[in-house]
C-alpha cells in the first residue's frame, strides 16, 4: 500500500516536471534529484524525497531561504546508471537546477556526478558512501553528508573482529556484482589491513543487481567446506532479505550485517520474523534518539514516511540550506561551495558539530551500528550483542 | 575650259599620254599620294583590329580563365571534403546537416561555365567540363543516398542488435538463475550428506541422488546452458566486426549449430526435471523465449534480421565506395580537362602576344615607309611646284616682253601694218597660246598644292600614330612579362593548395611559395596589369581616332552636296592638322548648336585645313625660339539661314600692305618651297564660287588674324553644279571661271 502511494506520487511528480519550465526564478530555488522512485530499490529514491521534501517544507512554511521558496525537482532512473544519466543532462541543461541533492545509489553517482562536476554544478548528500565520490583530493563539486561505505565497513570489522573475537576466515562477503559491491568489499579489504590482518582469500560471493538471483551465492555461502560465522552484505533491500531469509530456511547460523544503503527499515519490512538478530549499520541517529533534529524530522515527515532513508534525506537537506544561507542570498554554486568550505562547523541538531573543508566534502563520518530486535531497530551499543541467541533459527 | 568629268579623266589620260611632261608628272604624283593614302587608311584599321583583339584576349582569357579553372579546383576540393565528410559522418543528424550542396553545385556549375565561355571567346577547341560536373554531381548524390541508406541501415541494425543483446542477457540471467537454483540445491544435498557423515549415519540415497540422479544432468546441463548462451551472446556480439563473408557463415554455419546445441541442453534439462514442475517450468519458458528470439538473429521474419541489417549496411558502404571512386574519375576528368584548359589559356596568351609583337613590327615598318613616302612625294611636288613658279615667272617675262614688242609694232602699226599684218597674227596666236599655258600651269600648281597638303598629312599622321603605338607596344610587353612570371607561380600556388589537401604541406612550402611571389612581384603586376590593358586600350582609341578622322577627312566617296556637321568637321580636321600645331598653339574650340550645312565636306574639309595651317604657321612665326605657346581659337554659331565659322589665331597679324592680295593666287609671304601661294586663292574659291558663301577676315598687327567662312544652310546660293565635283582630287573648281 505505501508502495503503490508513494509510486503513483513518483509518477505524479514526473508527469508534472515537463511543465515546470522554471530555472532558478527569482522566487524559487529548484535542486534536482535523480533517483529510483520505481523498481526494486525504489524505496530509497522515495525515502530521499520524503526527507528533502520535509525540510524544504519546514523552511518554506518560514517563508522560504532569503524569501526564496525551494523546490525539489525528482526524477526516477530506476536504479539505472543510464536513465540517471540522462535525467542529470535534463536537470541541468533543461531544468536549470541550481544544484542536484540526496541523489541514491552508487552505479548511478558514478554516471551523475562527474555530470554534475563538469556542469559546475554541487552534487550534494548523495545516499551512498561509495570512494568514487571520496577522492582525494575531493572534488569540488562533489559534497557528501554521509559517512562512507568504507567507514561503516571498518565500524562492522572492527566490531566482528574486535568486539566479537571472530577471525577473517569467519567472515563471508555477499555483495552486489556491481560499483556498490565493489565499494563495499574494496573498503572491507580496506579495513582489515588497517585492523593489521595479512591479506587473505576472503569468502566473496556475489549476485546481479536489480535481480533477486541470489541461490548461486546462496550455494557458495552454503558449500560444506566453508564454515563462515558472520556474513557482510553489500546489497539491496530485496536480495539481501531473501538471502537472509533462504540461508536462515537452509540452516545458516551466523550474523547477517548490512551497510546502511539495503534500507534497514524497507529490509525489516520484508523480512518480518526472519529480521530478528540482523544488524544494520546507519549513518544517521536512530529515529528514537533524543536529539533535536530527530524532534524536528518527526514534526516535519508523515509516519508512513519516516525512515533511516528519508531521515538522511532531511539531514542532507539541512545541511544544503545551511550552506546556502552562509553563502547568503543570491549567491552562486561556487559562493555555496566556498561558504561551506570556509565558514566552519555547523550544528544541525545530530549530537556532534559537522564541518567540511577543501581537503574533506564530507560533513559526517559517523557510524551508528544497530541490530533488529522484537521487530525493531535497536542501538548496537556492543557487538557481542549480536550474537545468536536462539539455536532455532529456520523459519519463525 | 571643259567642266565635265568625262573631259578631265580625257584631259588626264591625255596628260600622262602625251602631255607636257610637267603635267604628267603630277598627275602621277598625285596617283601615288592617293594610294599612299588608302594604304595608309587600310593598314591602320588593320593595326587597329589586330591589336585590339590581341588585348580582349589577354584580358578576357588569360586572367578570368585561370580564376576560374582555380574556382573548378577549388570548388571540387570543398566537394571532396564534403565528400569526405559525408562519408566520416557518425549520425544521421550530422549526415542530415551535409544533404545541402547547393552552394557546391551552384560554384561549380558557374565555374564550368564561366571558363568554358572564357576560353571559347578565344576560340579554343574547350573540353567539356560541364558535362564531367554534372557527372560529378550525379555520383556525388548517389554518393549521398547509398551513404544515407548505409546510415539507416546501421541504425536499424544497432537498434536491433540492442533488442537482440537485451533478449540474449535477459536469457542469460534466466539461465544463471536457473543454474543458481540447481546448484543451491546440490549443495543442499551435500550438506546433508556432509551433516549425516557427522553423525555417523550415511543417507545413501541422498549420496546416490546427487551423484546418480538427474538432479546432476540437470545442474550440468543448466551450466552448459549458461555457457552455450553466452557463447551466442558473444557472436552475436560480433556480427558487427565480420565481413559479408563472415555474415554468410554465420547464417549457414554458426548459427544453426548454436540453436542445435542450445536446443539438446534444452532437451536434456526438460527430461532431467522431470520431478520438479515449477523449474521445468522454468527451462521450458527460456526454450521459447530463445526460439522467439531466434528469427531476429539471422534474416528475420521481414529479411531485417541481424544479420541481413549488418549485410545490408556492408552493401550500402561498398557501393558507397565504387560511387567514391565513380566521383573521383569524373573529378580526375574535370581536373586533367582544366589542365588543358589552363594549358590553351596559356597557349592564347602566347599567341596573342606574338600577334601584338608582328603587329607592332609590321605597323613600324609601314610607318616608317609611309613617312619617307609622304616626305619624298612632298620633297618632289615641293621641287615640281618651285620649277613651275620659275617656269611661270620666266614664261610671264617673256610674255610682257612679247606685249612691249607688240606695242613697238603697234606704234610703227601704221606705218607697217601691211607687212606687219601676218607677223601681228602670227603672235597673237602665240600669245593666245601662252594664255592656255598659264591656265595649265596654274592648274598643275594647284594639283601640287593639294599634294603637298596630302604629304604633310602623311608624315604628320604617321607621327601620330607611332606615339600611341609606341606605349601600346610598351604595355603588352609588359603584360607578356607579368605572364609569363604568372604562369610558374600559379603552378606552385596549385602545388600547396593540393599538398593542403593531401594534409602533406607543411610552412616550408608556404614559405618557399611567398618567396616565389616575391620574387615575383605579385603584388606589383596585380597592380599595374590592369594599367597595362588600359593604356594599351586608350593608345588604340588614339589610333582608331586618327584614322576615324582620316576617313572622314578624306571622304572619297563625296559627289555631290551632302548635309555635313561642320562642328565634326573642324575637330576632324582638328585632329589631322594636330602635329602642325601642337607644339606651338593650344586650340580653343568654342562650338555653338548648329544645323547640318550642305556642302562639299572634302573641300570645306580643304579649306578648313588651310586656314588652320595657315593660323598655325603665323603662330610659328611669332612664338618661334620662345618657349611661349600661341592660341587658335575656333567658333561656329548660327545666323537666321547660315552658319559662320570663324578662325582666329594670336599671330602676327596680317601686314596692311598685303591685305588686298591674300587671296590672290601664287601670292604667298612663305619662302620659295614652302608655300604655293594658292591655299587661301582655292578656299575663296571654294568658298564664294563653289558654295556661294563668303570667306572674310579681320586682322590686327601684333594680335592676330580671324579667318570667318559663312555657308547657307541648305546650300542654296551655291552656284557649283552638283555632281560635277570629282572626289579627291578636286582641281575643276578652282579652273572653273568666275560665275
Amino acid at each position: 500500500m505505501l508502495n503503490a502511494v508513494s509510486l503513483l506520487l513518483a509518477v505524479a511528480s514526473v508527469a508534472v516536471v515537463p511543465k515546470q519550465e522554471a530555472a532558478q526564478s527569482a522566487g524559487e530555488i529548484t535542486v534536482g534529484m535523480s533517483g529510483a522512485l520505481t523498481g526494486p530499490a525504489r524505496a530509497l529514491g522515495l525515502g530521499m524525497r520524503a526527507g528533502i521534501d520535509g525540510y524544504f517544507a519546514r523552511i518554506n512554511k518560514e517563508g522560504g531561504l532569503f524569501g526564496r521558496r525551494l523546490k525539489l525537482l525528482a526524477l526516477d532512473d530506476g536504479y539505472e546508471p543510464d536513465r540517471a544519466g540522462k535525467n542529470l543532462h535534463r536537470l541541468i541543461d533543461q531544468e536549470k537546477v541550481f544544484a542536484i541533492l540526496g541523489d541514491p545509489g552508487t552505479p548511478t553517482a558514478a554516471v551523475a556526478a562527474p555530470i554534475a562536476s563538469k556542469a559546475h554544478i554541487p552534487f550534494f548528500g548523495a545516499y551512498t558512501g561509495a570512494g568514487l565520490l571520496r577522492k582525494t583530493p575531493p572534488d569540488r563539486y562533489v559534497i557528501n553528508y554521509r559517512a562512507s561505505y568504507a567507514e561503516e565497513t571498518s565500524e562492522m570489522l572492527r566490531g566482528l573482529l574486535r568486539e566479537m573475537q571472530l577471525k577473517p576466515g569467519d567472515l563471508a562477503f555477499f555483495t552486489q556484482n556491481d560499483a556498490y559491491g565493489d565499494a563495499g568489499f574494496a573498503g572491507a579489504v580496506s579495513a582489515l589491513k588497517k585492523l593489521g590482518y595479512a591479506e587473505q582469500e576472503l569468502l566473496h560471493v556475489r549476485y546481479p543487481r536489480n535481480t533477486e538471483d541470489v541461490e548461486r551465492a546462496l550455494a557458495e555461502l552454503l558449500d560444506p567446506v566453508e564454515h563462515p560465522r558472520a556474513v557482510v552484505m553489500i546489497g539491496t533491500t530485496a536480495p539481501c532479505a531473501k538471502f537472509i531469509r533462504l540461508a536462515r530456511r537452509y540452516g545458516f547460523r551466523g550474523i547477517f550485517v548490512n551497510v546502511s544503503f539495503v534500507n534497514g527499515d524497507a529490509l525489516l519490512q520484508a523480512l518480518g520474523g526472519d529480521a530478528e538478530g540482523v544488524v544494520v549499520t546507519e549513518v544517521v541517529p536512530p529515529l528514537d534518539a533524543e536529539l533535536a533534529a530527530i524532534r524536528n524530522f518527526r514534526a516535519d515527515v508523515a509516519e508512513k514516511d519516516r525512515g533511516f532513508v528519508s531521515l538522511e534525506g532531511y539531514l542532507a537537506a539541512s545541511a544544503f540550506v545551511e550552506g546556502l544561507r552562509r553563502a547568503g542570498p543570491g549567491a552562486s554554486a561556487e559562493a555555496f561551495i566556498d561558504a561551506l568550505e570556509t565558514s566552519g562547523a555547523m550544528d544541525l541538531g545530530t549530537g556532534a558539530p559537522l564541518s567540511l573543508t577543501p581537503a574533506d566534502h564530507q560533513l559526517s563520518h559517523r557510524v551508528w551500528p544497530t541490530i533488529i530486535r522484537g521487530g525493531k531497530f535497536r542501538a548496537l551499543r556492543h557487538w557481542r550483542e549480536a550474537r545468536p541467541i536462539a539455536k532455532g533459527g529456520g523459519r519463525s | 575650259m571643259s567642266s565635265t568629268p568625262i573631259s578631265f579623266v580625257r584631259r588626264m589620260w591625255s596628260a600622262l599620254r602625251g602631255g607636257s611632261g610637267l603635267e604628267a608628272r603630277l598627275v602621277l604624283l598625285g596617283l601615288i599620294g592617293a594610294s599612299v593614302c588608302l594604304s595608309l587608311v587600310a593598314t591602320l584599321i588593320f593595326v587597329q583590329r589586330s591589336l585590339e583583339r590581341s588585348q580582349r584576349q589577354l584580358a578576357e582569357l588569360a586572367v578570368p580563365a585561370e580564376a576560374r579553372i582555380a574556382q573548378i579546383e577549388s570548388s571540387l576540393d570543398a566537394a571532396f571534403r564534403r565528400q569526405g565528410r559525408i562519408a566520416d559522418a557518425r549520425s544521421t543528424e550530422e549526415l542530415e546537416q551535409l544533404r545541402d550542396r547547393h552552394s557546391v553545385e551552384e560554384e561549380m556549375r558557374e565555374a564550368a561555365h564561366a571558363s568554358l565561355v572564357a576560353a571559347a571567346s578565344g576560340g579554343a577547341a574547350v573540353p567539356d567540363l560541364s558535362a564531367h560536373v554534372e557527372r560529378f554531381l550525379v555520383a556525388d548524390t548517389a554518393f549521398f543516398g547509398a551513404i544515407e541508406r548505409k546510415h539507416a541501415l546501421d541504425t536499424d541494425f544497432n537498434k536491433k542488435l540492442g533488442e537482440v543483446d537485451a533478449g540474449v542477457a535477459a536469457l542469460v540471467a534466466s539461465s544463471r538463475s536457473l543454474a543458481g537454483v540447481l546448484r543451491l540445491d546440490y549443495t543442499l544435498q551435500l550438506r546433508t550428506i556432509a551433516e549425516s557423515l557427522q553423525r555417523g549415519t550415511v543417507r545413501v540415497d541422498v549420496v546416490r541422488a546427487s551423484t546418480f540422479g538427474t538432479g546432476r544432468q540437470a545442474r550440468e546441463a543448466a551450466v552448459r546452458l549458461v555457457e552455450a548462451l553466452m557463447d551466442l551472446g558473444w557472436r552475436i556480439d560480433a556480427v558487427r566486426d565480420q565481413s559479408i563473408d563472415g555474415l554468410a557463415s554465420m547464417t549457414a554455419n554458426v548459427l544453426p549449430q548454436s540453436r542445435a546445441n542450445l536446443e539438446t541442453i534444452f532437451q536434456q534439462l526438460h527430461k532431467s526435471l522431470d520431478t520438479d514442475p515449477v523449474l521445468r517450468t522454468r527451462v521450458d519458458a527460456i526454450g521459447a523465449q530463445f526460439r522467439d528470439l531466434l528469427p531476429q538473429l539471422a534474416n528475420g521474419i521481414d529479411g531485417r534480421g541481424l544479420i541481413s541489417l549488418r549485410r545490408g549496411v556492408l552493401e550500402e558502404q561498398a557501393r558507397a565506395a565504387s560511387i567514391r571512386v565513380e566521383t573521383e574519375a569524373a573529378a580526375q576528368q574535370l581536373t586533367s580537362d582544366s589542365e588543358r584548359l589552363r594549358a590553351e589559356v596559356a597557349g592564347f596568351a602566347d599567341r596573342s602576344i606574338r600577334e601584338a609583337g608582328a603587329t607592332r613590327k609590321s605597323t613600324r615598318v609601314f610607318s616608317i615607309l609611309l613617312a619617307v613616302v609622304g616626305l619624298l612625294s612632298c620633297l618632289l611636288a615641293g621641287r615640281r611646284i618651285a620649277q613651275g613658279i620659275d617656269e611661270l615667272k620666266i614664261r610671264n617675262r617673256s610674255l610682257t616682253d612679247l606685249k612691249e614688242s607688240l606695242t613697238a609694232l603697234n606704234a610703227s602699226l601704221d606705218t607697217r601694218v601691211a607687212e606687219r599684218t601676218c607677223e601681228l597674227s602670227e603672235a597673237n596666236g602665240r600669245l593666245k597660246h601662252e594664255i592656255v599655258e598659264r591656265e595649265k600651269m596654274e592648274l598643275e600648281l594647284r594639283l601640287a598644292q593639294k599634294l603637298e597638303g596630302l604629304g604633310r598629312l602623311a608624315a604628320g599622321v604617321a607621327h601620330e600614330i607611332n606615339t600611341p603605338v609606341q606605349f601600346v607596344s610598351d604595355s603588352i610587353h609588359f603584360v607578356q612579362d607579368s605572364i609569363g612570371e604568372l604562369g610558374p607561380l600559379l603552378v606552385k600556388y596549385r602545388q600547396l593548395e593540393s599538398a593542403v589537401a593531401a594534409g602533406t604541406a607543411t610552412s616550408a612550402d608556404a614559405a618557399e611559395l611567398s618567396e616565389a611571389r616575391e620574387s615575383a612581384d605579385l603584388d606589383y603586376m596585380l597592380e599595374n596589369l590592369p594599367t597595362a590593358l588600359s593604356r594599351s586600350l586608350d593608345g588604340l582609341g588614339r589610333v582608331a581616332a586618327i584614322v576615324k578622322s582620316m576617313k572622314a577627312f578624306a571622304h572619297p566617296d563625296q559627289k555631290e552636296m551632302t548635309e555635313v556637321d561642320l562642328n565634326r568637321a573642324i575637330e576632324t580636321t582638328l585632329t589631322i592638322a594636330r602635329s602642325e600645331y601642337k607644339l606651338i598653339a593650344d586650340v580653343e574650340t568654342v562650338l555653338g548648336e548648329i544645323p547640318l550645312v550642305r556642302c562639299h565636306a572634302g573641300e570645306v574639309n580643304q579649306v578648313l585645313l588651310n586656314i588652320i595651317v595657315n593660323a598655325a604657321h603665323a603662330i610659328g612665326d611669332v612664338v618661334r625660339g620662345t618657349e611661349k605657346k600661341g592660341l587658335i581659337r575656333i567658333g561656329t554659331e548660327r545666323q537666321s539661314d547660315s552658319v559662320a565659322i570663324s578662325i582666329s589665331d594670336s599671330g602676327g597679324g596680317i601686314p596692311l600692305a598685303i591685305r588686298d592680295r591674300i587671296f590672290d593666287p601664287f601670292f604667298t609671304t612663305k619662302e620659295v618651297g614652302k608655300g604655293t601661294g594658292q591655299g587661301l586663292a582655292i578656299a575663296r574659291s571654294v568658298i564664294q564660287e563653289k558654295h556661294g558663301g563668303t570667306l572674310g577676315f579681320e586682322s590686327e598687327l601684333g594680335k592676330g588674324t580671324t579667318f570667318t567662312i559663312r555657308l547657307a544652310i541648305d546650300g542654296s546660293r551655291s552656284s557649283a553644279q552638283p555632281g560635277l565635283a570629282p572626289a579627291s582630287l578636286d582641281l575643276l573648281p578652282a579652273l572653273s571661271p568666275a560665275a
